[in-house]
């Protein structure tokens, strides 16, 4: 290469190795690899439809980038970076977010004095602030945010530090594709490249090479998600789940394990940098085996590390020598390094969720994780340097081993605190602690035996390197790799596991929430940041956004101060997650109905919570109305009507208090409730609220449930939920039994209905609703595989929020309708009818 | 150049690779990327060849571009001693 097509090429300042002949071999190997990846990806629905999309676009851009000159390939990757933008948030989002970066890239880019920039930046930075705090009027797309934030909040720091202290000018396009990284469009939680680095590393390595450690890390990286899957589907629990003292040891002790989420996601997107020349190094070192706090704090995200070295630990460092020693010196400057992050992770929380995050768990986490790491730091100074050399010795060693078991287990200990609602909820789950048995704990020290075994060798000399591993060479390792992820994703392999393997293997395809986040959407730190991309790259409405409120947060809702806590207000119409949403003059979200029975009419009255309500969908897209279209359609010998009293949130004591006080009035035929797992949640919700509001509880067998759970007002709502938990049977049982007993008086059938949402597999919780409710002399209808061999993905609303689109309702009031023909009984059709014997 | 790595790597063998092979610290071993420096060596290191060399360096030419092998070392201490 030339001087002038160095420059051009944007490699001026790094150390490009000539590029040899492409082997058109090795690309094909290289291409093979990463199909592979793309496939995982595909197969087992990692990171969102946005990010499917994207692979393919990496793996096309990966291939024509390979074989381009030289010269050529930065401008390509920038080209490719800006074609994923729209491809990933559509067409009017991406504009908008291309819009506001380059304006932000502009200015980095100005032919200015750095100090009009820092001051241009600043404004801009503060006008921006002032949008996403919405004092000043925001016209960005909720989902540009997180983007815009996560290219800009850090990285324009690294960048204004980088360019004050440049020797020679930076390429303008090395600005732009530093700014524009490809994957950032679909990872909000992003690491922060450090500038120098992405200049300095471009092809400073032969490019095949670097190619080769790109498809190796995004391999690990999809390794690192699918076990994130497992511990998070399988192993840990939530908070709100510890019951017992065995709970709270595997809580405390596998919380920090989710981790892996983030250290998944890294190694993917530095991996794809490194498919198109960015030599970046590693993101994260093995950081479970870190063997003191500061060794973990230079392992688990080692560009934050590099960050705050850059801009806070040397600069302060500096500042302290001139008035204290350097042993003082460095730990003041740890401690400020310590603060800064805390504060730091506010800033991110700010950028990528719009609202503060000021808690004081998250103040004891960091005070405490500062106080930990200072401590270490001295202790490594009076070592001297020798004594913590990375490598340390050979061999195992009892007190390695023993060194990271209690680096690992304080950390969770802290993370199960920092991921916890609030420090109350996090307190009364070590009330538990109480309760803990020999047997509770004997397993968990059998593991943190294994655990000393397996940490005492020194890692970093690679003590079991396996000689036939090592022969295959990294690409076939790679491929390997894939190729089992691929494979254990496979539902025959899942349907084979067998015995206790079963639920591990199926957690491997579970892309979804497990069942404690899906009840409040979401748990520490890194999950709810991560929460804030969850809805990038899909369909029509999937995205989640200020907007996407509940329905008590409008018009068409009012609370009630009785037990049923609330309704919706008659005669409002609304737009409500962008659908129309209509509410009759009597309060269900329906059309209009008589109070009397119109003559030879067959009446069902529906109740639940939102799947009947039509939550997403609108007016006449809900089950309900299209059963009801379905059933005058179909031509049977009756006229029918289906009245929906459905309202979003009703626990299964609602739903019956509503048939009581509202249905009955309608002289139903037919009253219909659903059931699904989700209503264990509902029923401690709905509980919570009617103790934190003071409400009397008008069922005395409900109030002596409450009673015995010690459920009091001023509990946070996670330390009410872990009380309640395990009770939710007995108050489906005084729920679907008052139900059956009332319409039994009174003629009338009552059926449960047992179903699910989309993506989301029936659990123990709906099997036990159910047969509770054929105990108490319900029909049941069993439609919880009403979706199965189905494209789950494409019936949801969005991808966190699982509740079905309108294709998702016809196909369940299809095979509703089909059930109830199976069943003349309940369509009043039949010689067993009771309208036959009875008409009403 | 020589004058300089000379004392530098002998001070880095003290050091930080006590016991270790000599002949390993070759003047293109990375230091900084290779994890034979950490954070604290480092500014360790930045005092001494402050008080070896008698140059005063300043917090953004603490980075593995100016400190990440014995060579480098070399070349900034040089460049600071001419500015001296």
């Amino acid at each position: 290469m030339t001087d002038a097509s160095i420059a051009a090429a944007g490699i001026a300042g790094s150390r490009a190795r000539a590029e040899p002949a492409v082997s058109a071999v090795r690309l094909a190997g290289l291409a093979i690899q990463l199909a592979l990846a793309v496939g995982v990806i595909w197969f087992l629905q990692v990171e969102g439809a946005g990010f499917r999309r994207l692979s393919l676009l990496i793996l096309a851009g990966f291939i024509v980038h390979a074989v381009l000159p030289v010269a050529w390939r930065l401008a390509a990757f920038v080209t490719l970076s800006l074609v994923a933008i729209p491809l990933v948030l559509g067409v009017a989002d991406g504009a908008w977010l291309v819009g506001a970066a380059s304006v932000l890239a502009g200015i980095c880019l100005a032919p200015v004095p750095i100090r009009w920039r820092v001051g241009l930046l600043a404004a801009a930075g503060a006008l921006l602030a002032l949008m996403r705090a919405g004092v000043l009027l925001d016209p960005l797309p909720p989902i540009v945010w997180p983007i815009l934030g996560a290219m800009f909040a850090f990285r324009v720091l690294v960048f204004l530090y980088d360019a004050s202290h440049a020797t020679q000018p930076v390429a303008p396009l090395k600005v732009l594709a530093y700014f524009f990284l490809l994957p950032n469009v679909c990872f909000p939680l992003f690491p922060v490249v450090d500038f120098k680095t992405f200049d300095r590393s471009y092809y400073d390595d032969d490019a095949f090479a670097i190619y080769q450690r790109g498809l190796s890390w995004i391999a690990r990286g999809l390794l690192h998600l699918v076990l994130y899957r497992v511990v998070y589907h399988e192993i840990t629990l939530d908070v709100t789940q510890v019951q017992t003292g065995g709970d709270l040891v595997r809580y405390v002790f596998t919380v920090f394990l989710l981790y892996l989420r983030v250290s998944g996601q890294f190694h993917l997107i530095i991996g794809v940098l490194l498919l198109f020349g960015f030599n970046l190094p590693e993101t994260n070192h093995r950081y479970y085996l870190s063997t003191s706090f500061t060794d973990l704090w230079r392992r688990v995200n080692i560009y934050w590390k590099d960050m705050m070295m850059k801009l806070v630990y040397y600069p302060s460092f500096f500042v302290f020598r001139r008035r204290w020693s350097q042993g003082r010196s460095l730990t003041l400057s740890i401690a400020t390094v310590m603060a800064v992050t805390w504060a730091l992770h506010s800033y991110q929380w700010f950028w990528l969720r719009g609202d503060l995050l000021l808690s004081a768990s998250d103040a004891l986490f960091w005070a405490t994780l500062g106080v930990l790491v200072v401590w270490s730091s001295g202790r490594e100074r009076q070592k001297g340097q020798a004594g913590r050399a990375p490598a340390g010795a050979r061999g195992w060693q009892l007190r390695r081993g023993l060194g990271t078991l209690g680096v690992y287990s304080t950390i969770s200990f802290l993370w199960s605190m920092w991921s916890a609602e609030s420090i109350g909820a996090w307190l009364g789950a070590m009330g538990t602690l109480r309760q803990v048995e020999v047997t509770d704990v004997l397993p968990w020290l059998a593991l943190a035996v294994a655990f000393v075994g397996i940490t005492g060798w020194n890692w970093e000399t690679a003590p079991f390197r396996v000689a036939f591993l090592d022969r295959l060479g990294p690409g076939l390792r790679t491929g390997a790799l894939l190729t089992l992820l691929l494979l254990v994703g496979h539902p025959a392999v899942a349907l084979r596991a067998g015995g206790v393997l079963t639920p591990y293997v199926v957690a491997v395809s579970k892309s979804g929430l497990n069942r404690a986040d899906l009840n409040r959407q979401g748990r520490g730190y890194y999950e709810r940041l991560n929460e804030t991309g969850a809805g990038i790259g899909g369909a029509t409405a999937r995205r989640r956004d200020p907007t996407w409120t509940e329905i008590n947060h409008t018009a068409a809702y009012r609370t009630r101060d009785d037990f049923l806590l609330g309704e919706l207000v008659p005669n409002t119409s609304i737009t409500y997650k962008r659908r129309q949403f209509t509410v009759n003059s009597r309060g269900l979200r329906d059309r209009e109905y008589s109070l009397e029975k119109p003559a030879g009419t067959w009446r069902i009255a529906m109740v639940g919570p939102s799947d009947v309500m039509g939550y997403g969908v609108a007016d006449d897209e809900s089950f309900e109305a299209v059963l009801e279209r379905r059933l005058a359609r179909d031509g049977l010998s009756r006229r029918y009507e289906v009245l929906n009293f459905g309202v979003e949130g009703f626990s299964l004591l609602q739903s019956v208090l509503m048939a009581e006080q509202r249905a009955l009035a309608y002289a139903p035929d037919v009253i219909m409730i659903t059931v699904h797992d989700l209503d264990a949640r509902l029923l401690d919700r709905h509980l919570r609220l009617a103790v934190e509001q003071g409400i009397t509880i008008p069922w005395p067998e409900v109030a002596e449930i409450v009673a015995r759970a010690g459920l009091q007002p001023g509990q946070s709502s996670d330390d009410m939920q872990r009380r309640l938990l395990g009770r939710e049977q007995a108050l489906s049982r005084i729920a679907l039994g008052r139900l059956g007993r009332l319409a039994r008086e009174r003629g009338i059938l009552v059926v449960a209905v047992g179903t699910r949402l989309p993506l989301e597999q029936p659990g123990e919780d709906v099997a036990g609703f159910m047969r509770v409710a054929e105990e108490e002399g319900l029909v049941v209808l069993d439609l919880l595989h009403v979706y199965d061999g189905l494209d789950e993905s494409a019936l949801t609303v969005t991808r966190l929020d699982h509740h079905p689109t309108a294709e998702g309702h016809r196909i369940l009031a299809e095979r509703l309708l089909a059930e109830l023909k199976a069943r003349p009984a309940l369509l009043g059709l039949g010689p067993d009818s009771p309208a036959a014997s009875a008409p009403r | 150049m020589d004058e300089i790595i000379g004392p530098v790597r002998q001070y880095i063998l003290d050091t930080v690779l006590r016991g270790e092979d000599p002949s390993a610290l070759r003047s293109d071993t990375p230091l900084i990327s290779g994890g034979i420096l950490d954070s604290l060596a480092t500014l360790e290191l930045v005092s001494f060849l402050e008080q070896r060399f008698g140059i005063q360096l300043e917090a953004h030419e603490v980075d593995a571009e100016r400190l990440d092998t014995l060579s480098a070392i070399a070349a900034l201490v040089q460049g600071k001693s001419a500015r001296v």
